[in-house]
């Protein structure tokens, strides 16, 4: 691939590049990812004529690893720029997804349940980065996709009563629209990684670490990157 | 030797008061129970009852709230929903006779009137005219919502072990044929005023007293264990129908709440006043705890009445009533996100 893609994503971008490794896929150096754990990065990247910027000493050296040591990178040598993760979905390892699902059986007013769902959008980190970005020019090549659902595995899945699928798919179809809002082409997490039920990541996905049920394995991140490429490609 | 002799210094201005700075004024409340903080405290009434719940919350305390606000709607979501205002989404329950109906309603010992008012397209609730931003948008939305907090309120009364509660006014608004009462005037927030339907009564004494005796004698009955609080609100009335001036008018309101209290806390052990109410009104504080419109609570009034709240505890069972507050950990769900990282990229430059 001689088209060079930035990957800007929190610990979500490990899956990928598992799968780049195992896979022996674009490692020439045409994917290339600004990443730090946590939720430090998104909250402090900054876009201003088209460089990017880091607010903390942590997200600047972070820059600086793949800006050939420059404080800023400058994105027009990326044709396309991932945005993957940052809270937008799924946060503190799933828990809040699975309190909406297990709140979807419960009474609220149609505004309330709006206003929480939109609330629960804006204050992503994800969200609150493509918002900040004002240049529509790098805003055309951005490609925004959610953290992945929390895995099936996760304990509060076997406590959960059935949900209603209509609110889940009303938050899904929410976010969508918010992020197109911005300018943003949006892709939803594909579909080869769900489990049956449709609201979280298949078992087969799971990392091996036994408390991590939020994380791809090497073969989700293969879903991801593959799923990427053919739009990048396809576009 | 006389009565007086053998009195604490707290029983006379002079030591008490007038030989103090106003900021170590102390012991204004002598607390009937020992509240810990695995006990659960559900605060209703009129509005300076949220403050006690907020400040509940901040101590460490378990400030009970049965009805959670859908996830992701954040503190000034909740402020416009009204979630965690009060333990449920009752709104102010401004009288005593409120209390009783949404006791009765949530224990099933009467049904609750079917009266919507429509405003502009969407539905409001007469009992609880401002609790959605913008109304219900139909019927049945607000009808389900109703069933929501008065499931809430019962399982409020249910679960506390402390139910507080603030009374707020005596001045109420009736329906004059069904009985039922509305927190505020039809036609005031929403709804039509209609002079043949709606009747203004000024509670006297004995009807507060009943009503509030009537209503903890319901909440005791569907747990005997509870514990009351009462507070006075100290907010003067936003405007009077009793046609004397506003400020005589919330003066006879406020005594005529000041003395159910005390009556209350005097015939019933399990009842316990706390003085929210002196404490912001007297003249010994010079109004200081006002806004610049000299009728609603400041924060640092609210914050220095709550302190009071939690000194009276402390000084009579003690500091180990207080919650331990524990230092804040790293996030157990960073660490595994590094972790994530860390493996994928190991020591490669990102």
């Amino acid at each position: 691939m001689n088209r060079k893609v930035l990957i800007i994503a929190n610990s979500h971008a490990a899956a990928i590049m598992l799968a780049m490794k195992e896979k022996q896929i674009a490692l020439d150096g045409s994917i290339e990812f600004l990443t730090l754990g946590g939720n430090e990065l998104l909250p402090n990247l900054r876009v201003a004529q088209q460089r990017l910027y880091g607010d903390t000493q942590k997200v600047t050296e972070a820059i600086r690893s793949i800006g050939k040591g420059e404080d800023s990178l400058d994105l027009g040598m990326y044709p396309h720029i991932v945005v993957y993760g940052g809270q937008l979905l799924c946060k503190a390892n799933g828990n809040d997804w699975i309190s909406k699902l297990a709140q979807s059986n419960q009474f609220f007013s149609s505004a309330a349940r709006q206003a929480s769902y939109l609330e629960s959008i804006h204050s992503s980190a994800h969200y609150g980065f493509l918002s900040r970005i004002t240049d529509t020019e790098v805003l055309k090549k951005v490609i925004s996709i959610p953290s992945p659902f929390p895995n099936i595995l996760h304990p509060e899945f076997s406590k959960l009563k059935k949900p209603n699928i209509k609110y889940a798919t009303q938050y899904l179809d929410l976010i969508a629209q918010e992020i197109s809002q911005l300018g943003v082409r949006y892709l939803p997490l594909p579909v080869q990684l769900l489990a049956p039920e449709k609201y979280a990541v298949d078992s087969a996905f799971k990392v091996a670490r036994p408390a991590d049920v939020s994380h791809l394995n090497a073969a989700g991140g293969a879903i991801v990157l593959q799923f990427l490429l053919d739009v990048i490609q396809g576009a | 030797m006389n009565p007086y002799k053998e009195l604490p210094a707290h029983a006379f201005w002079k030591l008490a008061v007038a030989s103090k700075d106003v900021a170590e004024i102390d012991r204004l409340w002598d607390p009937r129970f020992k509240i810990l903080p695995a006990q659960k405290v559900v605060t209703f009434g009129s509005c300076f009852a949220q403050h006690i719940g907020r400040a509940l919350k901040s101590r460490g305390f378990s400030w009970l709230c049965t009805e959670t606000p859908p996830n992701g709607l954040t503190d000034e979501g909740c402020q416009r929903f009204n979630y965690n205002v009060f333990s449920a989404r009752t709104g102010n329950i401004y009288t005593a006779s409120l209390l009783r109906q949404w006791t009765e309603w949530s224990l099933g010992k009467k049904s609750v009137p079917g009266e919507v008012w429509q405003q502009n397209g969407r539905y409001i609730d007469p009992f609880r005219p401002r609790i959605e931003p913008e109304g219900f948008e139909s019927i049945d939305e607000l009808q389900g919502s109703r069933q929501e907090v008065l499931a809430a309120f019962k399982a409020a009364i249910q679960k506390a072990s402390y139910f507080v509660f603030t009374l707020g006014l005596t001045e109420s608004w009736f329906h004059r044929k069904k009985k039922y009462e509305y927190p505020m005037c039809p036609g005031t927030v929403a709804g039509d005023f209609d002079a043949t339907a709606h009747q203004f009564v000024n509670q006297r004494f004995d009807q507060v007293y009943g009503a509030l005796e009537k209503a903890f004698a319901l909440i005791r009955r569907a747990n005997p264990k509870i514990r009351f609080i009462l507070t006075v609100s100290p907010v003067p009335l936003t405007a009077t129908k009793s046609g004397r001036h506003v400020i005589v008018a919330t003066m006879a309101s406020k005594s005529i709440l000041r003395a159910v209290a005390d009556q209350m806390t005097t015939e019933y052990e399990d009842v316990d006043y706390f003085p929210s109410y002196e404490i912001i009104n007297s003249p010994v504080f010079q109004g200081a705890f006002f806004d610049a419109n000299k009728r609603t609570v400041s924060p640092g009034g609210v914050g220095f009445v709550m302190d009071r709240f939690f000194q009276c505890l402390v000084a009579k069972y003690g500091s180990d009533i207080l919650p331990n507050v524990t230092a804040a950990t790293v996030d157990p769900f960073d660490e595994v996100c590094e972790e994530a990282l860390l493996e994928a990229f190991g020591g490669e430059p990102k």
